[in-house]
């Protein structure tokens, strides 16, 4: 056995040294790896402290959060920074992190781990506690759909494992109901919450366990929020970490009635991923006040929010997730809830950059409505799909006179360097570059 | 004229961007000079009347939100039935039309029973996904039909096809799909399949008004 993992540990660091060299992404050594050695993470010693993340959306974010306040509370942490979240990517950072004998070095692991892969990754190791952030409707084209997603991340779970869970996302709790070893992070009721549901759907209208009707206390947005079943026991349980109050026209949360963390960026995600941020932090011993310190003010490294300069107008790129919704929902949010005058482009280019799909049902589930608002004063449409985009918009009541729409995104480009006031430019890493190259 | 269009559960089979179908069909129906009302129906209504419409569309859902339907739609059986034989035009698409065969297999161990409109049985296995860009020919239409296929099952025992299968982006294995008898369009494509395929939904439109 000691062979085996001095074999796989050896070879794995080899690889990577090699692959490194060659400019190839974190996921080959693991995969050569496994071929030889398919259940080498069975036998290799980790620290105490593992802490994964896995669910729809934020997950690199958070993981980045959750390794940037270990590290600032002198922690050595290893995690998949590079974001490979199948089971290749997680075997290559933490057989890189080990000694020859098998064991990691750092004092705690931590990743993110795709959600229909947690099966694979999770099959001869087990976190000791699993984060899941949510479950929305998210490249159907790979996922099927949310209550499946469940069903396969379902497969990972048994009862050793913590399972710290968002309260607030119906689907997502149900990993809790009837199980002892849980806890939640949440919000509380907020000062920005509706009571309506104003979205184009709204997937917590029918219980998640049983299918019967839903009644909501509030929403935080689309269907994240206070809920109880009608018929079954199915509720928002009570958080052990809880947003007690958040401003995002301020920019801050507070954590638990006493922790204040300054956002960098203002978005009801932020504030979600800062919070199970903090929960991780909490889990792993940093104490409270350090943490907050540590996220007050943090700004992502992973190039989900870009500010760029077009001539001499300015602007903020917010990374979308084609054939994610929601993700869209809250740039679109952001964007109109801008007291200036702001245009916003809206680029579809390649739905998606790992396979092939032409899909566009996603689309129709966006709420683009909110667009009409009166601080925007122009919507530019661009790429390969803008007519889908077009037709979608046609169905908005944005009058047609603000809305453009381009094929070409340097033509798309050239027009907003014209115009005046802010920019947001709503779109996906699949196209985020094309935009970039093009932008000061 | 004016035109009864009934949009069955529209809050529960809405799997992706469905919402589409209903929003083309009212402004294509409407552009056409119709007057439009739309009834929107779904799990908690205790009053259908199938026969009162011109048109009944039911879009996708997830295999467990389908189940609770099916169960609600068994109490209209007979309502259904009556409207689908006088040739009410009927669109279902992704795992909506399952509900309206003999039975739905589940697995090795559970069957449901459907409603018994058209002679079909549906496997359903609930673990591998099939998915892909589907591009479609159908001997009614004057081009070709394009859209998303999102499902785990197989329809067997079905003569009339819709649609022949040409080409797959994706992990879809059948060669024919759907179905078609009388008024009524039953597909496995999922979302807006008005918005993306225009000739179909002109054929739709033609068989609506001419049935009224």
């Amino acid at each position: 056995m000691k062979i085996k993992v001095f074999l796989g540990v050896a070879m794995c660091k080899t690889i990577r040294f090699l692959a490194k060299l060659l400019g190839r992404g974190s996921s080959l050594p693991g995969q050569i790896t496994l071929k030889f050695f398919p259940d080498i993470l069975k036998y290799i010693e980790l620290p105490d402290k593992v802490i994964a993340v896995t669910g729809s959306n934020g997950k690199t974010s958070t993981l980045e959060m959750i390794a940037h306040v270990l590290k600032e509370a002198g922690l050595k942490v290893a995690y998949n920074k590079e974001g490979s979240n199948q089971i290749e990517g997680v075997t290559t950072f933490l057989l890189c992190d080990c000694t020859l004998s098998g064991k990691v070095k750092s004092d705690i692991v931590i990743m993110e781990s795709d959600e229909r892969f947690a099966r694979h990754t999770f099959k001869h190791f087990k976190p000791k506690q699993l984060f899941i952030t949510n479950l929305y409707r998210d490249q159907l084209t790979r996922n099927g759909h949310p209550e499946w997603v469940y069903d396969v991340i379902g497969e990972c779970i048994d009862d050793s494992m913590e399972l710290i869970l968002n309260a607030d996302d119906p689907l997502v709790s149900k990993f809790g109901k009837d199980r002892a070893n849980v806890r939640y992070f949440g919000a509380q009721r907020l000062p920005m919450d509706s009571e309506e549901n104003t979205s184009v759907y709204h997937d917590g209208k029918y219980c998640p366990c049983c299918k019967a009707p839903m009644e909501y206390d509030y929403y935080h947005y689309n269907h994240i929020g206070s809920y109880r079943c009608t018929n079954c026991s199915h509720k928002r349980n009570d958080t052990a970490w809880t947003i007690t109050d958040a401003s995002l026209e301020e920019g801050y949360i507070v954590v638990n009635g006493k922790y204040k963390i300054e956002l960098s960026f203002s978005s009801i995600y932020h504030c979600y991923n800062t919070l199970a941020a903090f929960a991780a932090a909490d889990i792993a011993g940093v104490d409270g006040e350090v943490a907050a310190k540590a996220l007050s003010g943090y700004d992502l490294s992973s190039g989900r929010i870009v500010k760029f300069n077009l001539g001499k107008r300015e602007g903020t790129l917010l990374v979308s997730k084609h054939e994610n919704s929601i993700s869209y929902d809250q740039s679109i949010k952001v964007a109109a809830e801008d007291k200036r005058p702001v245009s916003v482009m809206v680029i579809v280019d390649a739905i998606s950059r790992k396979y092939q799909t032409y899909e566009t049902s996603w689309l129709w589930d966006i709420d683009f409505e909110n667009l009409k608002s009166d601080n925007i004063k122009e919507v530019v449409l661009a790429g390969k799909y803008h007519e889908d985009l077009k037709q979608r918009f046609s169905f908005t009541d944005i009058e047609e006179s603000k809305i453009r729409n381009f094929e070409s995104i340097p033509e798309a480009v050239d027009y907003l360097r014209q115009g005046e006031g802010y920019i947001y430019v709503i779109t996906c890493f699949s196209d985020k570059h094309k935009f970039c190259e093009l932008a000061e | 004229m004016k035109i009864n269009v009934l949009y069955l559960y529209y809050d529960i089979m809405n799997l992706y961007g469905e919402n589409g179908n209903i929003r083309i069909m009212e402004r294509m129906l409407q552009r056409a000079g119709n007057e439009v009302e739309i009834s929107r129906k779904t799990i908690a209504d205790k009053e259908i009347d199938f026969e009162s419409y011109d048109f009944i569309y039911c879009g996708a859902g997830t295999e467990n939100s389908r189940d609770v339907c099916l169960c609600h739609l068994k109490g209209f059986s007979e309502s259904l039935k009556k409207a689908y034989e006088k040739g009410t035009v009927m669109l279902f698409t992704g795992n909506s039309y399952e509900m309206l065969g003999k039975e739905i297999r589940i697995g090795e161990d559970r069957v449901l029973e459907g409603l018994g409109l058209f002679d079909f049985t549906v496997f359903e296995q609930r673990r591998n996904r099939y998915t892909g860009d589907v591009t479609m020919k159908c001997t009614l239409l004057d081009g070709d039909f394009i859209g998303y296929i999102n499902k785990c099952s197989e329809v067997q025992g079905i003569s009339n096809h819709l649609f022949e299968i040409e080409s797959v982006v994706g992990t879809v294995k059948d060669t024919k799909e759907g179905i078609h008898e009388k008024n009524f369009f039953g597909t496995q494509v999922i979302g807006p399949i008005t918005a993306k395929n225009p000739l179909f939904t002109e054929l739709l439109l033609k068989l609506i008004t001419e049935g009224k």
